[in-house]
């Protein structure tokens, strides 16, 4: 193994600083700052006595133990071994050697990020900045044996968890000089390496969750146990917004196990001493419900989406003179999304212990700074007084970044005065909201010998801003008032679709990648009683369905192949193209053919700074949409780890499968009308088609992995059922539009 | 109550009319086998009862009495994993892992009956387990990478 | 050991400035919009007046084929009402996957699954699953089955005359007397749970007393069948019926 090389050029610790101040690098530094309160906090595994720890982040035992504190959610997307072979890349010891922990909600572990994952955004994140602080803690260890054996550090290297002398025979395992470095200066521009001298980085390194996935020892939030705790069942208004007039509980109350029965803001808890007592005693309580809600449905919402004259509307890029180029052969399309439920595998759940004026938490979750700040405002303490423990998530996909359960466990715990778990039911979690927005999209194309003159979008969907309440992103040296006034306020901005605006509605549909002269995107937003989320891949969920099922469309009327007609939209966008090139190849587009009635469809999108294109073979059989094979080419900068991004890869696409083929939450007079997975329904092993992957190898760093695959997958399933069967699809879920348009047709299936 | 989990004789104090599921998560701190739905629609419970793949969530605990339950707890050992636990790990299957326990409890039940299970066998079987993370190619290529190995040993606590 | 407490102290003046910066470019931001007069009201909710039903549509037919004048006025055209209601006809599919009310089981069971260890019992138990507080589980009754591979007595599909030979018919039934059907529909607790499925499960057109008197009259009649003037002799030495009257699906 090579020494490592200089310094990178512009990284080091100004970078650092400038990075956390620069754009949701404030945030950062707002989680970091030390003032005020003492933060609650426990013993950590890192607690140890002689360790050596350069940072919070990374000890090193005098008997050779490497612990990582891990900041970031491991909901299955691979993070804990990603960063821990950035770590071991640096440190120079094997990845399955390290003990990594989660880090629990403390100030010292914001020094690199904000403690919270999402957006794609660890890997790329953590791949200079803890690979920095991992170099930081290999060069004191050298600086310690250069100081031992009197030698010149730049004569000594580190391999194998050891500092070995380059010329002799001495080395000494890291445990024997811990004492040594923590004397050690810290290097404030720590060297890391260039990426020809990547040893694990790269390499397709087995993930180290996997034993206590596969033994079931793996403990997920809804495994914990405390002392003297006790569960509870949570009865939801059964439509969303409605609050508890007035409860009977006095069955309940004299039931086996059970402790009390207490109303809360979120509805009413019902607590015992096991589960099971729960849910029996909470079907003997009878609530009246607040009906000011009453009668939403999803139905309505889509007849007055397609009626609105959008004037709220807001112009988010306007290139060119659009209304003069709309001109020639006009084309125009409606898409339509429906709001979609997150369904992580574990139902959501939470652990909450208020004891005076203190709260412990352990619960899944995707930002600790978030439950922090919602269960200090909820039980008017202070923030700092808030520790949130965080245990392996089963599954997420945006769900566990909104403190709900949470919420409820400390309201129930207080009331109680012992820790409370409370545990949803698979229908508590398919219909407590946070849904990913429904949206309509009105799209107008013009097309002059082929070539596409003008383009607009009017995009209208719920604003995930607007529903968001960011005040834990604010310092807490700020008074809770203010946090929350100005927060609120915030939110209102956005609403208001004037100051601020919701970039998030719009992703994918106001920057992709087709070269078109004259181009004005515009958006509206609007309210409902539920309130609205990231969901895997978030804007492009959605915008990635109506932006390629479009220009599908465009080619087919420009009577073009649409793998060409999209390279020649492409031309100027050389990673767009390579990854539909490679595609194209991969799936062999127009080469070679494909049983009579089975299509192919193509969609290239680039969300979260990585590129995907994917070609999706579909047909149709007794009226059921079927699936074969799904091809996927993408190019995310540098892949850490390309199994594990091949695995996210997989996952990506069966989650998009999902939701394009049946996906959607409905609402009628207020209630959702699905509940569990006989009405929500999920992919399953005879339905998953083959899929195939490319990864582009290129100079770049790394792009967003967990969900930039999503978002090709509906564009491209409905461009081959067009190709199968000739019929457009233009709303999701697929198999609901498939089915209208059969019952149009007179056509009975099977 | 008297129960015979994973080999041991276990004694439990609860109404007949519990779910297995919940006896074995909280009253004897077997949490490997996992809830997901409650009604029997995605696998995440599936224990052996007598062999037999059962979702615990709808089996009432009553009705198993005396029976030799295993879950993944007993499935295999992390010294000695089974080899489709084993082969999960060489083929990273697992996401956020959550539903692996039945998938890999429902997999041993296939395995038992056709050691060298066809494509068509699989679907049969494991479609009735969800995985949201869908790892589901790397599931079926975990289970045909275990074929012909030895996999229908008894259970620990199986007559 | 200086450097790293300027370090720090340096680190902890930057955090702050940037504390500052973000807190002042919010408030900014509040005050213009707030002089401007733009944070409003976030606009109304929608989709709060009245409800639209979404289109259903049917995944698979599994209406029985209509019978004939002569098929409607014989011995067996009640029984045969009871045999093709879902309570019935879901266990005995034509093919080798259950059906739901709706369409076929979901999950993709079939006999290859019971043969390959995923049995009906794994899910569906001696009885209803129902836990106090619990949401309703899958149905469930003694012997919870199909009928075997080699004589699946086919339900879904079947003309009056084709399930009327194909019942009595020992070759397909399972090497059964007429007696021996109607000993089964009278006492089996699986044939029992129909006309008491619990949940929203509609049970057969006829009450069971009624559809048993009707299968009596037509085992007492010989198992005659629509368009047959007598019985004929049923066992191992009669001719066995080869026409099982598919129409196909």
């Amino acid at each position: 193994m090579s020494e490592p090389q200089a310094k990178r050029k512009g990284v080091g610790r100004r970078r650092f600083l400038l990075t956390m101040l620069a754009g949701t690098g404030a945030l950062v530094v707002c989680g970091a700052v030390r003032g005020g309160a003492e933060q609650l906090s426990r013993a950590e595994p890192s607690d140890i006595d002689g360790a050596f720890k350069p940072n919070a982040f990374i000890t090193i035992t005098p008997d050779n133990r490497v612990l990582f504190a891990l900041t970031k959610a491991e909901m299955g997307q691979g993070v804990m071994t990603g960063m821990a072979m950035l770590v071991a890349e640096e440190l120079e010891v094997a990845v399955d050697s390290i003990e990594v922990f989660f880090a629990d909600s403390l100030p010292k572990y914001s020094a690199i990020d904000t403690h919270g994952t999402g957006g794609s955004a660890s890997i790329v994140g953590g791949f200079v900045s803890l690979r920095q602080v991992a170099a930081a803690a290999r060069t004191m260890l050298i600086a310690a044996a250069a100081q031992k054996w009197g030698v010149a550090a730049s004569d000594l290297r580190a391999e194998q968890g050891r500092v070995v002398e380059a010329a002799g025979t001495r080395s000494a395992a890291y445990g024997e000089l811990v004492d040594l470095a923590r004397d050690q200066e810290v290097p404030q521009e720590p060297v890391i390496k260039q990426r020809e001298d990547f040893a694990v980085i790269g390499k397709p390194v087995p993930r180290i969750d996997s034993r206590v996935k596969v033994t079931g020892t793996a403990e997920f939030g809804i495994d914990l146990r405390v002392a003297n705790m006790t569960r509870a069942v949570m009865i939801h208004p059964p439509r969303p917004g409605e609050t508890v007039i007035s409860f009977d509980a006095a069955e309940a109350k004299g039931m086996a196990g059970v402790i009390d029965v207490v109303q809360t803001p979120r509805g009413v808890g019902v607590v015992a001493e096991k589960y099971w007592q729960a849910q029996r005693a909470a079907a003997s309580v009878t609530v009246e419900w607040s009906t000011t809600v009453g009668d939403f449905s999803t139905e309505v919402l889509r007849a007055e989406l397609e009626a609105s004259k959008r004037a709220n509307a807001r112009v988010v890029r306007d290139d060119g003179d659009v209304d003069t180029a709309m001109s020639g052969t006009v084309i125009e399309a409606v898409y339509e999304a429906p709001f979609l439920a997150h369904a992580p595998m574990e139902p959501l759940n939470a652990l909450a212990h208020v004891v005076d004026d203190t709260c412990e938490i352990w619960a899944g979750n995707q930002g600790p700074g978030l439950l922090q700040e919602a269960v200090a405002r909820a039980l008017d303490i202070k923030r700092t007084n808030v520790l949130v423990h965080t245990p392996y998530l089963g599954g997420s996909f945006g769900r566990r970044s909104h403190p709900d359960a949470v919420l409820e466990a400390a309201w129930l715990s207080k009331a109680v005065g012992r820790p409370v778990q409370v545990i949803w039911s698979r229908e508590n979690d398919t219909r407590a909201g946070y849904y990913r927005p429904q949206c309509h999209t009105r799209m107008r194309a013009a097309l002059v010998d082929g070539t596409v003159t003008a383009m607009t979008a009017d995009a209208q969907s719920q604003s995930i801003m607007a529903d968001l309440d960011m005040g834990a992103l604010m310092p807490v040296a700020i008074p809770p008032r203010i946090r929350k006034w100005v927060m609120g306020n915030a939110s209102r901005l956005i609403a208001s679709n004037a100051v601020l605006a919701d970039v998030l509605a719009t992703e994918g549909i106001s920057n992709h990648g087709y070269a078109v002269a004259n181009q004005r995107v515009t958006y509206t937003p609007f309210a409902t009683p539920f309130k609205c989320s990231w969901w895997r891949s978030v804007g492009h969920s959605f915008n990635g369905f109506i932006v390629e099922s479009f220009i599908d469309e465009l080619a087919h009327m420009a009577e073009e192949d649409p793998v060409a007609f999209r390279r020649g939209m492409l031309a100027e966008r050389p990673r767009w193209l390579a990854v539909l090139n490679a595609v194209a190849e991969m799936s062999g587009w127009g080469k070679t053919e494909l049983a009579e009635g089975t299509g192919r469809g193509v969609a290239v999108v680039e969300a979260f700074g990585s590129f995907a294109a994917q070609v999706v073979e579909a047909r149709v059989e007794h009226g059921e949409i079927k699936v074969d094979r799904v091809f996927c080419a993408l190019d995310c900068g540098i892949a850490v780890n390309p199994d594990l991004v091949a695995a996210q890869i997989e996952g990506s696409v069966i989650f998009g499968l999902t939701a394009a083929l049946w996906g959607e939450i409905t609402a009628q007079q207020g209630r959702v009308q699905q509940g569990n997975f006989d009405t929500y329904r999920m992919m399953r092993m005879h339905e998953s088609p083959e899929i195939q992957i490319e990864l582009l190898d290129g100079p770049h760093e790394p792009g967003g992995v967990g969900e930039p695959a999503v978002a090709p997958v509906a564009g491209a399933l409905a461009n081959a059922v067009y190709a199968a069967v000739g019929v457009r699809l233009r709303r999701m879920p697929l198999q609901r539009a498939y089915d209208e348009w059969s019952a149009r047709q007179g056509t009975p299936k099977a | 109550m008297k129960l015979k989990v994973n080999g041991e004789d276990r004694d439990v104090d609860v109404p007949a009319d519990v779910p297995l599921l919940w006896v074995l998560r909280e009253e004897l701190g077997l949490t490997g086998t996992k809830f997901g739905c409650g009604r029997a629609l995605c696998g995440a419970c599936t224990v052996h009862v007598d062999g037999a793949a059962r979702r615990s969530c709808v089996v009432a605990v009553g009705d198993v009495a005396g029976q030799a339950i295993t879950t993944i707890e007993g499935l295999g050992s992390d010294e000695k994993l089974h080899p489709l636990q084993a082969a999960w790990v060489e083929h990273n299957v697992p996401q956020c892992g959550y539903c692996q326990p039945g998938q890999l409890m429902m997999a041993a039940a296939l395995v038992r009956k056709h050691p060298q299970p066809s494509d068509a066998q699989i679907d049969a079987v494991m479609s009735g387990s969800i995985c949201r993370c869908g790892t589901y190619p790397r599931i079926r290529k975990a289970i045909h990478a275990v074929a012909g190995t030895p996999t229908g040993a008894p259970e620990s606590g199986e007559s | 050991m200086a450097i790293k407490r300027v370090g720090a102290i340096a680190l902890t003046v930057a955090e702050w400035i940037g504390v500052v910066v973000f807190v002042l470019v919010l408030l900014v931001v509040l005050v213009v919009a707030i002089l401007l007069g733009w944070v409003g009201d976030p606009p109304p909710d929608l989709g709060t007046r009245g409800q639209a039903a979404a289109a259903a549509v049917p995944t698979v037919d599994r209406k029985p084929p209509k019978p004939s004048a002569e098929e409607a006025a014989s011995l067996f055209a009640p029984v045969y009402e009871v045999l093709v209601s879902p309570r019935c006809m879901n266990c005995h599919p034509d093919g080798d996957r259950p059906l739901s009310d709706t369409g076929v089981h979901a999950m993709n069971v079939s006999r290859t699954s019971f043969n390959s260890g995923l049995a009906c019992s794994t899910c569906h138990a001696e009885h209803n699953t129902e836990f106090p507080g619990g949401p309703p589980g899958p149905p469930g009754a003694p012997h919870w089955q199909l009928p075997p591979e080699q004589t699946p007595m086919v339900f879904q599909n079947r003309t009056v005359t084709a399930l009327c030979k194909q019942l009595r018919d020992p070759a397909q039934n399972g090497e059964r007397t007429l007696a021996d059907l109607l000993d089964h529909v009278e006492k089996d607790p699986l044939v029992l749970w129909g006309w008491n499925p619990g949940g929203d499960r509609t049970p057969p057109p006829i009450s069971h007393a009624a559809f048993v008197t009707h299968m009596r009259a037509w085992v007492d009649a010989g198992g005659i069948c629509p368009g047959e003037k007598v019985a004929p002799v049923l066992g191992p030495e009669a001719e066995t019926d080869t026409d099982t009257g598919t129409t196909g699906g």
